[in-house]
């Protein structure tokens, strides 16, 4: 296969799933999905496919919560002519956020996964990957953090996959489960994101310990309209 | 104007619960008040009262957490920070409502302690520091939960349920709020019907600008008619039947609320 080749098919499969939907083809379970990637301040989010570059596809599903946990789930196949997955089950929550992938298969890159998983909990993430290999290499179930496997395709060119990519966001943590930079020629680099997680560190409360018990209150007369 | 203003507005009468009636401000909140910064000099900020909206007071980093007990006290009016060392975002003052302020701490950064204020946004915090001895801290053994969904009120202390009882919550167009809060005040209405005691909390209806001349502040409080307790029939706050008010009643201020 030539190089062009390779990279059309990369390009117009992208295009198919961002402009036709397939991407979202599956029916959402257990909503709610509002569509939100999630950086606020005290917010944990999760996501499990993502695209960028010349060809962007918002996350999918994405959830993203600063209060209680927000679950979203794309049963069906999610399949493109260069990406196939299915079972993509997201929830976040301040503390706490995951996201699963699974049968991923991304044939331009050889790169075939069962699941791909990532989990962040206070501040603290990690990656899972079950069976998953690039171009027959196969890959660590648990990976470490950022994790970086330069591939050369003949007729792609560079490929970068990094695992358990960590970063640092405003008050907490990202990991990525996966995340493929692939050129695609004169358009630019394509990044293929999978299961992405971010959650706050555990907030320390005060214990307390040593001081004294406090008071019992003393009711005072004073009158204050509240909402009955 | 916005909605949840003139729906506000567009509340009949005869629905205002007036739990005493319209006193006065108190600690005289609405206006700008003078703190002392951790340095001692004089700062010009909105006093962190249930009157207040203060701009740029942090959010609770844990809306859903419990905490140690720990409750603050401050002997005079103290600045209020967006983080230790930061800008001053309130002034806490001593008293609230008439009686002494107690704030529970969530957080703690060295000196420094972030504390749940009682103002709108719902869930703002801000830091004051130990620094200079004019903060009196204590441990309360007890906290709230109350289970919108389930209508119920649970009361622990120190771990454990000592009470739980069946309540009435705010109705679907006037929810009562969730997130964590504290029993802010501790109050004797001139009238005793329908509550000879009313516990403001630190939080206010989301949905209600305005209640009754008040700032939309939810409380748990009594009610005589005990048909109403596991309905969703209030406009945000939390009615309780008579034991559990007076169990509640000892409960010291600055107790952590937990509505979910």
């Amino acid at each position: 296969m030539r190089y062009g080749t390779v990279t059309a098919r990369l390009a117009r499969g992208v295009v198919l799933a961002a402009v036709g939907g397939l991407l979202t083809a599956g029916p959402a379970v257990a909503a709610p999905q509002d569509g939100k990637t999630g950086t606020g301040d005290r917010e944990g989010s999760a996501f499990g496919l993502a695209l960028s570059g010349p060809i962007p596809l918002a996350p999918k599903p994405a959830v993203a919560s600063a209060s209680g946990t927000r679950r979203a789930a794309l049963l069906d196949e999610q399949h493109t002519k260069v990406l196939k997955a299915s079972a993509l089950d997201v929830a976040a929550s301040p503390a706490m956020s995951r996201a699963s992938v699974a049968k991923l298969r991304v044939a331009a890159v050889k790169l075939a996964a069962d699941l791909v998983r990532a989990h962040c909990s206070g501040g603290k993430g990690a990656a899972e990957l079950v069976d998953a290999v690039i171009a027959g290499r196969r890959l660590p179930v648990s990976p470490a953090p950022n994790t970086t496997i330069p591939v050369d395709l003949p007729q792609l060119g560079q490929v970068a996959l990094v695992l358990n990519k960590q970063e640092r966001v405003p008050n907490g943590t990202r990991v990525t489960a996966m995340e493929l930079t692939a050129p695609l020629g004169k358009l630019g680099t394509e990044v293929v994101q999978v299961s992405s997680a971010t959650c706050l560190p555990v907030v320390k409360a005060p214990s307390g310990k040593g001081a004294g018990t406090a008071p019992r209150p003393k009711p005072v007369r004073h009158d204050l309209p509240v909402t009955g | 104007m916005k909605e949840r203003a003139v729906r506000s507005w567009a509340l009949p009468v005869a629905a205002v619960l007036l739990l005493g009636g319209c006193g006065g401000h108190g600690s005289g909140g609405r206006a700008d008040a003078a703190g002392r910064s951790p340095a001692g000099q004089a700062v010009d900020a909105p006093e962190a009262t249930t009157f207040a909206t203060l701009r740029g007071a942090p959010a609770d980093p844990a809306p859903d957490a419990g905490t140690g007990g720990l409750v603050v006290h401050p002997d005079e009016a103290v600045a209020v920070l967006d983080r230790p060392g930061g800008k001053p975002v309130a002034v806490l003052p001593s008293s609230e409502l008439g009686g002494p302020t107690w704030v529970p701490a969530v957080e703690e950064d060295g000196e420094w302690l972030r504390v749940l204020l009682p103002s709108r946004p719902n869930g703002a915090t801000g830091w004051v520091t130990r620094r200079g001895g004019g903060l009196r801290t204590a441990r309360t053994p007890y906290a709230i939960t109350v289970d919108v969904a389930h209508r119920a009120l649970t009361l622990l202390k120190d771990g454990r349920q000592v009470g739980r009882w069946t309540v009435a919550v705010g109705d679907a167009r006037t929810p009562t709020p969730s997130g964590r809060t504290f029993v802010m005040a501790s109050l004797e209405p001139a009238k005793r019907t329908p509550s000879p005691v009313v516990l403001p909390l630190g939080t206010h209806s989301a949905t209600l600008d305005t209640f009754g001349g008040g700032p939309g502040t939810v409380a748990l409080h009594g009610w005589p008619d005990a048909s109403v307790f596991g309905k969703p029939v209030t406009h945000g706050c939390v009615r309780v039947p008579q034991d559990a008010l007076r169990r509640l009643a000892e409960v010291p201020l600055g107790t952590l609320v937990r509505l979910t």
